[in-house]
């Protein structure tokens, strides 16, 4: 009755120390990333069969696996690259968003300071010093306007190189997975087909680190893993990595693009097609936040330029020349999409970023045209009660059309009429909010009591009863130092809702786009913990499978020391049993 | 559930991590007053801010504008309180010079009174501001509104006034007008003067013109002048082109005489020498005087009634001028009366607008105190309590029970 028991002994003595060894392995690697607590799985060895039953031959360590569940792996993936794509979005975002309300870096202040000098200028128009304080102001306003401008440029370039170097760490990512694949390909065949556990561990991490960057598809193939990234793009094929590069967008010069080479062809891939992760959040703020917030800040420098420039160029100023343009505005650029086959070409007159170009023409505080070009008089010796309004100037107005002077007589009739017009000057009147246009020459147009009248790009109103004789003239306005009447056109604009089809002031814009960013930055941060949560549950759920727990390794280290005492005393029984036969020859 | 001990302590730390980032929060809100630390913390209040920011700012300004448009009415209207005291003295001296009982010498005390009277009048047209610019010529405030002339003094100024905004939707005129005030002085309305001459040895009259042929109207002085003792002939002289517009015709009282579109009417028995100067109805104060000056400067000619008539005739007729230019001054400060009025009212207003703004502010974007302070002290607690439970529980390890 050969029974080994030495031989079962030695078997326990085996399958204990590997039991050890393993959970040696598990304490050391307790927090180690990316390590699976490994399970040294013991099986009983075939026993023998005797006629009277069939014995034990011992137990054997049938393989080491990792504790592993791919499905909690893959959840962790998915929510990793949504954390990220929200974490880098916070990132960019969180700097423009203290910004843009900052008291002393925003806009609103500078805004509010600048017409308020105006305003000033306003009840005193003639005094240098109020000029010099609304043109300082005006230079404090294109100052903050380009400040604004380059810190929020400067996120689009920060975006810009985040999208290089996530796109190098990929390509990192991707020639590792691609050996990792390879050498576990390897390790299962010197191994008997075991599992190398550590290269599983390796390229699960590696996986894990890539979901941060972008957005992660595995397709195992026999024990190599297929890696796809964003919306299908093949990254990892088996050993073989593909690797990707930035190009300059063929849109915008100013933006990267992730393109894809394929057989020496360098294919661009749309942001769409690559979401989640750093990578996707740097998109999403660039296309979502980066975008708009530039284009809102240009049309506000472009629109607010513009309408002070037109209005300036609607005045006099103290020298009596017309305003001149007080503000520069971007050149307008077109870009041409570099892809592009055909040979069409496209111009425009404004585009955005708008405010980088904003700047002021001169520093010379008298070019600012607090007065209007024109003056309207009655005669002292006028005798009837008829009143002329100030008189205003509509655009295309020159100095040419006022000068010379025109004055027109009034002549009671009946009908009662005034004449006097210029011969070559058509003249329109408005007499109950009913137009008439006079060809020229006007002649004699009938008069009626609160009548407005153009002619030369010029338009006032006459009403009372004039008396015959009566002469009401209207001229340039000359040496009028004190005229405030285009500073107050000036003022009223940064209250007129002249932005968005005319439903908004430009505090209303700036104050939405201050909205915008405090939302899209409130919810950035909500979603982003939101999946920092679901990550985080996520990691537990696959860290209660996966982790080490000391307290248990240390159970079944003590469980494995006993086991291993145990088939020490079985080998010594063994051998005693051994001793005890050999000692009945009675010699000993 | 089984617990990995790496994520024990990994959560530890992400805990508190989340908490420190909390109480450094409220430590900022309490510390700066403000709990719009940035827009994230409440996009719409942000914004609402920023608005009521500029409400605020603006109605602000709007009180700087009514303070500066107070100065410049309330300077304006001393002023003009002093030009109605030289007015009130101007009737008291036309009245006394329209005394029957004076000579000659009198009469030129009295011119001299009046001259200088006009001469401090002039002075006030011509005031300036304290930037030196002069408040009556208009927006030309570097144009001196009044210059003398042989006639009286003409305006020089424009007829722009300065508007200030002194409300969203409202502007003032803060500046008055020089021809406003001192000139615009109609006896009636579409009336032409006519002046008998100083000279005139006769008490025939002429009345005031009316307009009857409109398309004639020139707007230029005439005179009418006579031939033969009593006048046979008369003839018109258009003063301002030299023209003679009615050649000699013969007179015979009522005489009606038509000259630039004008009909007067001449009663009475004229004399050789006579003249009746019509002059357009709408003169200036300093016309006025001149005329009157002129008037008692020269006298009633040879002391006969026909002369102290004529006098006298000037003379009420400058008084009534006088009370009319009077009446436009006093029209200029019940405007700049109720400007100010206005501005008062207005300043009641933007008080109270300016409260409702800074308290709508504060509400946004200042911090609740009570609030932060017990969030502080409540997140403080917490942080407490798990950093004990962690440094308890941390010690739960198998190993140690077994040494």
């Amino acid at each position: 009755m050969p029974v080994d028991v030495l031989n079962i002994g030695s078997s326990g003595l085996q399958a204990a120390q590997i039991g050890i060894a393993t959970t040696g392995q598990n304490i050391t690697n307790a927090s180690t990333p990316g390590y699976s607590e490994e399970v040294a799985q013991q099986v009983q060895a075939p026993a023998q069969g005797y006629n009277f039953g069939y014995v034990g031959e011992g137990t054997q360590v049938s393989t080491v696996v990792r504790e592993y569940n791919q499905l909690l792996s893959s959840q962790i993936n998915s929510t990793q690259s949504a954390s990220s794509q929200f974490t880098a979005y916070s990132n960019l975002i969180t700097p423009l968003d203290n910004l843009v309300a900052d008291p002393s870096a925003g806009l609103s202040p500078v805004l509010q300071s600048f017409f308020s000098s105006l305003q000033n200028l306003s009840s005193n128009p003639a005094s240098v010093a109020s000029m010099q304080t609304a043109m300082s102001s005006a230079q404090t306003l294109v100052a903050q306007f380009q400040s604004l401008q380059t810190q929020v440029n400067q996120a689009g370039t920060t975006a810009n190189s985040q999208i290089s170097s996530e796109v190098t760490s990929i390509n990192t990512d991707a020639q590792q997975l691609a050996a990792v694949n390879q050498a576990i390909q390897i390790g299962y065949a010197v191994a008997n087909n075991q599992p190398p556990n550590s290269l599983l561990d390796q390229r699960d991490q590696l996986i894990n680190q890539l979901s941060q960057e972008t957005q992660v598809t595995v397709v195992p193939e026999g024990n190599m893993d297929n890696i796809f990234i964003g919306n299908g793009q093949p990254l990892v094929m088996g050993s073989v990595a593909n690797s990707l590069t930035t190009v300059t967008s063929a849109s915008n010069p100013n933006n990267l693009e992730v393109a894809y080479t394929n057989n020496g062809v360098t294919q661009p891939i749309n942001e769409a097609d690559l979401p989640g992760g750093t990578l996707g959040g740097t998109f999403a703020f660039r296309t979502n936040s980066l975008s708009p917030i530039q284009n809102s800040l240009g049309q506000i420098a472009i629109v607010l330029g513009s309408a002070l420039n037109a209005q300036n160029a609607q005045g006099q100023t103290v020298q009596g020349t017309l305003g001149a343009a007080l503000f520069t505005i971007a050149a307008p650029v077109v870009n041409t999409n570099t892809a592009n086959t055909g040979t069409g070409q496209l111009t425009a007159t404004l585009t955005t970023p708008g405010a980088s170009g904003f700047g002021l023409t001169t520093t010379d505080p008298t070019q600012i045209a607090s007065a209007a070009p024109i003056a309207t008089s009655i005669a002292t010796t006028n005798t009837g009660t008829g009143v002329m309004t100030p008189g205003s100037v509509s655009a295309g107005f020159v100095l040419a059309d006022a000068t010379p002077s025109t004055t027109l007589t009034f002549a009671a009739g009946p009908p009662a009429t005034i004449s006097g017009f210029p011969a070559a000057a058509a003249v329109s009147t408005t007499v109950n909010g009913v137009t008439t246009a006079i060809a020229a020459p006007a002649g004699a147009v009938p008069y009626t009591a609160g009548m407005s009248i153009s002619f030369n790009n010029m338009t006032f109103s006459l009403s009372g009863t004039p008396a015959t004789g009566d002469t009401f003239t209207v001229g340039a306005n000359t040496n009028a130092t004190g005229d405030n009447r285009n500073v107050l056109l000036m003022n009223a604009l940064l209250t007129q809702n002249t932005m968005n089809n005319g439903t908004a002031n430009f505090q209303g814009v700036y104050a939405q786009l201050v909205n915008a960013v405090g939302n899209t930055t409130s919810q950035v941060n909500t979603t982003g913990a939101t999946e920092t949560s679901l990550l985080t549950a996520a990691t537990k759920q696959q860290q209660s499978i996966s982790g080490v727990n000391l307290d248990q390794e240390t159970v079944n280290l003590l469980q494995y020391q006993q086991v291993y005492e145990a088939c020490g005393k079985l080998i010594s029984v063994a051998s005693q049993n051994f001793s005890t036969v050999l000692s009945l020859d009675g010699t000993s | 559930m089984r617990i990995s001990t790496a994520s024990v302590y990994q959560d530890a730390v992400a805990n508190f991590n989340n908490m420190q980032s909390a109480i450094a929060q409220s430590t900022n809100e309490i510390s700066s007053g403000n709990a719009l630390t940035s827009p994230s913390v409440n996009p719409t209040a942000s914004a609402e801010v920023l608005v009521a920011q500029q409400g605020s700012s603006i109605n602000t300004q709007f009180g700087v504008n009514r303070s500066n448009a107070n100065n410049s009415l309330s300077t304006s209207d001393s002023i003009l309180s002093g030009v109605t005291n030289l007015m009130q003295s101007l009737e008291t001296q036309i009245v006394q010079a329209n005394s029957g009982s004076l000579n000659s010498a009198d009469r030129s005390n009295i011119a001299t009174q009046l001259q200088g009277t006009m001469n401090q009048l002039m002075t006030l047209a011509n005031s300036t501001d304290s930037n030196g610019n002069y408040m009556f010529s208009g927006s030309t405030v570097g144009t001196m509104p009044y210059t003398a002339t042989s006639n009286g003094a003409s305006y020089n100024g424009n007829q722009e006034t300065q508007m200030s905004q002194i409300d969203t939707a409202q502007q003032i005129p803060v500046t008055v007008v020089g021809s406003t005030i001192f000139g615009n002085i109609q006896v009636s309305p579409n009336a032409y003067f006519s002046t008998p001459g100083t000279g005139n040895t006769s008490a025939a009259t002429m009345s005031n013109g009316t307009v009857t042929n409109p398309a004639l109207v020139t707007g230029d002085n005439y005179q009418v002048s006579f031939t033969g003792t009593p006048a046979t002939n008369y003839s018109v002289t258009d003063t301002s082109t030299g023209a003679v517009v009615v050649p000699s015709s013969a007179f015979a009282s009522p005489q009606t005489v038509t000259a630039g579109g004008m009909t007067y009417t001449i009663n009475g028995a004229p004399t050789a020498g006579d003249q009746f100067t019509m002059q357009p109805g709408n003169q200036n104060i300093f016309q006025v005087l001149t005329n009157a000056i002129t008037a008692l400067k020269s006298g009633p000619g040879t002391a006969n009634a026909a002369g102290q008539t004529n006098l006298s005739n000037s003379l009420t007729q400058a008084n009534s001028s006088i009370s009319a230019s009077l009446n436009n001054v006093l029209d200029v400060r019940d405007q700049l009366g109720n400007s100010m009025q206005q501005i008062s009212s207005l300043n009641n207003v933007g008080q109270t607008l300016g409260l409702a703004f800074t308290t709508n502010i504060s509400n946004l974007e200042d911090t609740n105190l009570a609030q932060a302070a017990s969030q502080l002290a409540l997140e403080q607690t917490t942080y407490k309590a798990a950093q004990e439970a962690f440094s308890s529980t941390s010690q739960l390890s198998l190993l140690s029970m077994l040494r």
